[in-house]
């Protein structure tokens, strides 16, 4: 009997924050107005983009409100948004599938809409294509909780400064949207990216202060102690107070990870059984695997298992090396700690060089002075806050403001150890293999004196560490090597030469989009690729789809030099211009009309353009040669540029690789160009529809009479070729 | 059907608590002991009563501790009574009830001064007294004796300064009711985690004596 309660407790209790993924049948895939519930918290950044999930209930057709199911995340432009979780809302948007840049070491994009049971991504420029239609009835515990988070966040208003109260609403109800990409950015560099969010850790730090608190309460009670076993009524309570906390804060996996885990604790002590970490890591993952099978793929479910993994094996041992007897208490919790983050460092260190690429040593020493700050004070001063909050709004405004000034050393120490991690910062990108082969090795060390031949698989697990990243990082490869990344609508190409020179022709780049596309597509692919210096980048002309994802590609891989055509952009590129140009001058390097260097040619030097063609047409027209193989490079050439070219230097055209001038646009790619050019390969880069309708139908046919192999970066993904001057290779 | 849903649920209980050896936590494969063989080799049980010719003035019975306060058991009673261990209060209470070979009238334990109950949140000799109550069914009166004065920790006083550090240092609750008001004249056993000389139980005896008590026979945990 007792099961099946408990069970059901179990399951009722997680339900509200799961929703298994479902397939979608049918979804109206165009323009269309569909209908749903918002089933997560709107959150909105410090710039008004707001978002949050909504479970479809229908979409029009004919007129009818079709019934449809699965989830979509919606992103809306709107500084005010009144709607709250459990409207009914009726909203105008193009949804769409999300879908990954499809470049090697990207991030999986898609995956984590999965593992998240988003199915549908949809933006909306004007909130007034949201109107509500209703209310849903809700779950009424999340509703409860939703309720005490919105009375959360409007106690924090009496922040006044808005870094504060940003962090702060990270810190109390797991809402980070609001920070500064300046904040953010200062946390990440000093390896304490963690503590903004709420996780594991935030919860043992909550367990042990109200375990305490309510033990201390309880001896109060004369003669209590002596009746009963207080610590037991004690653990019950904290569990009650753990798993408040983890739906307050927003239920993160790590959250739920950890509140399974001290759950399983604290049974253990009103049973008086004994735990073990192992197995209350067991019983968590299996809890929660059970609900969301994807969200094993999650980072956060990662790091949090490997952290905890990490902690139970390693802590020990380093303690013991560290050595604790005769010290005294205050110099103990020193190094308790400071083993604690080594050893968390040490587990999580192969999955964050996987996952983000930097790894910064800066970190051990700033989390030893973090973490029991944001542990002991922070925590359970939140958790007060929200308590009285929860009670009422207006009395928690006090503790809020008090809780702003606590988090302000955190935010000055994270900027001072931020401003000295650069040289300590290493850019390293583990292949998968390596992360799971360098996981294996420690076990092998550990086990050593339990196994037969533990040095000779310690040894072989050595190689395939050192093996993997050698060719991962093509630490023995000196050939031509160009690659067409998947940046969706725009251009980018990654050019290395044998003499190991490296430039990078055009960024990519989303026009009015905030999005970074260097630092989300073109700085993963080659830190995957072991590449942390680019020596000059070129800018075939200046339109936003080629130059805007090179600023970040500027400031983090000291390129010497940029050489662009130097033609003045458009009317209506001039701010995104302007502001590329800053960052440019703000990494200090030099701009340059492109000349023919070693590299490469200049096929229709600039200051022979006449000044009435579209920008596109002033692209620059590059080509590298290797021995017997060439690549020639358009940009966004035009007909009238193509007819300049072969006028003044067909005899130069011949090539092996060609980029597809324009994304594959009508206007270019003349039969009589691509008759002189004669490409084996053609690359079309291009985003998926893209809405120009590119590639042009008739851009293809005549491709196809040249028999040129066409490759296609909206299908195909990144087009990597290799050349060793006689023979091409492409993947 | 109930106790089918029952067995489920000790499985499930067992499946995530399984159950460990009280000394070492190693995974035992019989539930019904509390101490691997391993660590059992490493006790010295004790079956004789407690002697000690210094003693001028014997005021308890007999006095019988489980085992010495050494190697695998040390570490238990040092866990159980320093470290937060309270679930050890079961498996111990139980070993105790299973030497009781007399019908106590009731059971009382050495008592702690508030200020350290507060210091540790729990009372180890009052969990065990009733855990002990529990299993054999005697009366447990807790609160019996109290102690008047916070006394120096016996740990590494010599004999004679244990017994002047604890003498009149307990008092009968006033209120607790004994022979006074009862025809019957009591038997007590009286439970404590460890003896080492005897002085804190002799002096207890001495005061339970005093009040009234028939017989009183002193149960430990360990002898050191």
């Amino acid at each position: 009997m007792l099961t099946i309660c408990l069970l059901a407790a179990a399951i009722v209790i997680v339900s509200p924050f799961y929703n298994n993924p479902k397939p979608i049948d049918e979804i109206l895939l165009q323009q269309n107005v569909c209908e749903g519930f918002i089933d997560s918290a709107p959150t909105s950044d410090s710039k008004g983009i707001v978002k949050f999930t909504v479970k479809l209930q229908g979409c029009k057709k004919d007129d009818i409100l079709k019934p449809i199911s699965g989830r979509a995340q919606l992103t809306v432009n709107a500084l005010q948004f009144p709607y709250t979780y459990g409207d009914i809302i009726r909203f105008r948007t193009h949804l769409h599938v999300p879908h990954d840049f499809n470049n090697p070491g990207s991030f999986k994009f898609e995956r984590l809409c999965r593992s998240r049971g988003v199915d549908l991504l949809g933006y909306i420029d004007d909130p007034g294509w949201i109107t509500k239609v209703g209310v849903a009835s809700g779950h009424p515990i999340r509703m409860l909780i939703e309720g005490w988070r919105q009375k959360i966040a409007a106690s924090l208003d009496s922040i006044s400064n808005e870094e504060l109260r940003a962090s702060a609403l990270a810190l109390t109800i797991g809402d980070g949207a609001k920070i500064s990409e300046d904040v953010r950015d200062d946390f990440r560099r000093s390896g304490l990216a963690h503590i903004l969010v709420i996780s594991g850790l935030n919860v043992a730090f909550v367990a042990i202060a109200a375990f305490f608190l309510l033990k201390w309460m309880m001896l109060l009670i004369p003669n209590l102690a002596l009746k009963i076993n207080i610590f037991k009524p004690a653990a019950i309570l904290t569990i009650a107070a753990v798993w408040l906390y983890a739906y307050i804060t927003g239920a993160e996996v790590s959250v739920v990870r950890a509140a399974i885990m001290s759950t399983v604790f604290l049974v253990s002590i009103a049973i008086d059984r004994r735990q073990d970490t192992f197995t209350s890591l067991a019983v968590a993952a299996l809890i929660i695997l059970v609900n969301s099978p994807l969200a094993i793929y999650d980072l956060s479910f990662q790091l949090s298992f490997v952290a905890v993994i990490a902690i139970a094996i390693l802590y020990p041992r380093i303690l013991k090396t560290l050595g604790t007897k005769h010290r005294s208490k205050c110099w103990r919790y020193f190094l308790e700690t400071l083993a604690a983050s080594i050893a968390a460092t040490i587990g999580v260190a192969p999955l964050l060089s996987y996952y983000f690429h930097n790894s910064s040593f800066v970190g051990i020493i700033a989390n030893i002075i973090a973490v029991p700050w944001a542990g002991f004070i922070l925590t359970p001063f939140s958790f007060l806050v929200e308590l009285i909050a929860i009670i009422s709004p207006a009395l928690a405004g006090y503790p809020a403001i008090a809780f702003g000034y606590l988090i302000k050393p955190l935010m000055i120490a994270a900027h001072l150890a931020a401003s000295i991690s650069r040289p300590l910062t290493v850019s390293f990108t583990l292949p998968l293999l390596s992360v799971v082969a360098i996981y294996m090795l420690i076990a092998l060390a550990l086990a050593r004196k339990r196994l037969r031949y533990a040095r000779l698989a310690m040894a072989a697990t050595l190689i395939i560490f050192i093996g993997a990243i050698a060719h991962q990082h093509e630490w023995f490869n000196s050939r031509l090597k160009v690659a067409f990344l998947d940046v969706g609508q725009g251009s980018c190409a990654v050019v290395r030469f044998p003499d190991g020179t490296s430039a990078i022709i055009d960024g990519g780049g989303f026009k009015k989009s905030d999005f970074d596309l260097g630092k989300s597509v073109i700085a993963p692919y080659l830190w995957y690729k072991g590449i942390s210096k680019i020596d000059y980048l070129i800018l075939t002309h200046p339109h936003p789809d080629h130059f805007k994802g090179l600023g970040f590609i500027a400031e983090e891989f000291g390129p010497k030099e940029l050489f662009w055509n130097g033609v003045t952009p458009d009317e209506e590129d001039l701010e995104e211009w302007n502001q590329f140009l800053g960052r440019i001058k703000a990494a200090s390097v030099p701009m340059a009309v492109m000349k023919d260097n070693a590299n490469f040619q200049v096929l229709n030097p600039p200051q022979n353009i006449p000044n009435y063609w579209n920008v596109n047409s002033t692209s620059l027209a590059l080509k590298t040669s290797y021995g017997n193989i060439s690549f020639l490079f358009t940009g966004d050439i035009e007909a009238p540029a193509e007819e300049e070219i072969l006028r003044t230097g067909a005899a130069k055209l011949g090539a092996t690789v060609m980029q597809i001038p324009h994304h594959g646009s009508a206007t270019s790619s003349t039969a009589e160009f691509l008759n002189a050019v004669r490409p084996e390969y053609a690359v079309i880069q291009l985003g998926k529809d893209n809405g120009y309708g590119f590639p042009n139908r008739n851009v293809l046919e005549r491709l196809n009479e040249v028999r040129a192999k066409i490759f296609r970066t909206d299908q195909d993904g990144a087009v990597e070729f290799e050349t060793d001057g006689t023979n091409i290779f492409v993947e | 059907m109930l106790s089918g849903i029952q067995n489920i649920f000790v499985h499930i209980i067992n499946a995530i608590y399984p159950p460990r050896c009280i000394a070492c936590d190693a995974l035992l494969a019989d539930a019904h002991v509390y101490i691997c063989p391993d660590c059992n080799s490493r006790i010295n049980w004790l079956s004789s009563d407690f002697f000690d010719a210094d003693m001028k003035k014997r005021h308890f019975d007999s006095a019988r501790s489980l085992a010495t306060y050494e190697g695998a058991w040390a570490e238990v009673v040092h866990n159980f009574k320093y470290n937060n261990r309270t679930d050890l209060a079961k498996p111990l209470g139980s070993l105790l009830a299973k030497v009781i070979d007399y019908e106590y009238d009731i059971i009382t334990i050495v008592p702690l001064h508030p200020s350290r109950l507060r210091e540790r949140g729990y009372n180890q000799s009052a969990l065990l007294a009733k855990e002990v109550s529990k299993r054999s069914g005697i009366k447990c009166e807790l609160g019996m004796l109290s102690k008047t004065k916070l006394t120096a920790q016996q740990v590494g006083l010599s004999k004679q300064e244990r017994m002047e550090n604890v003498k009149g240092a307990f008092i009968i609750k006033p209120g607790t009711r004994t022979s006074s008001e009862e025809v019957h004249v009591p038997d007590i056993l009286l439970i404590d985690d460890v003896m080492t000389t005897g002085a804190t139980v002799n002096e207890c005896a001495k005061v339970l004596k005093k009040s009234g008590a028939a017989r009183v026979d002193v149960l430990t945990l360990a002898r050191a």
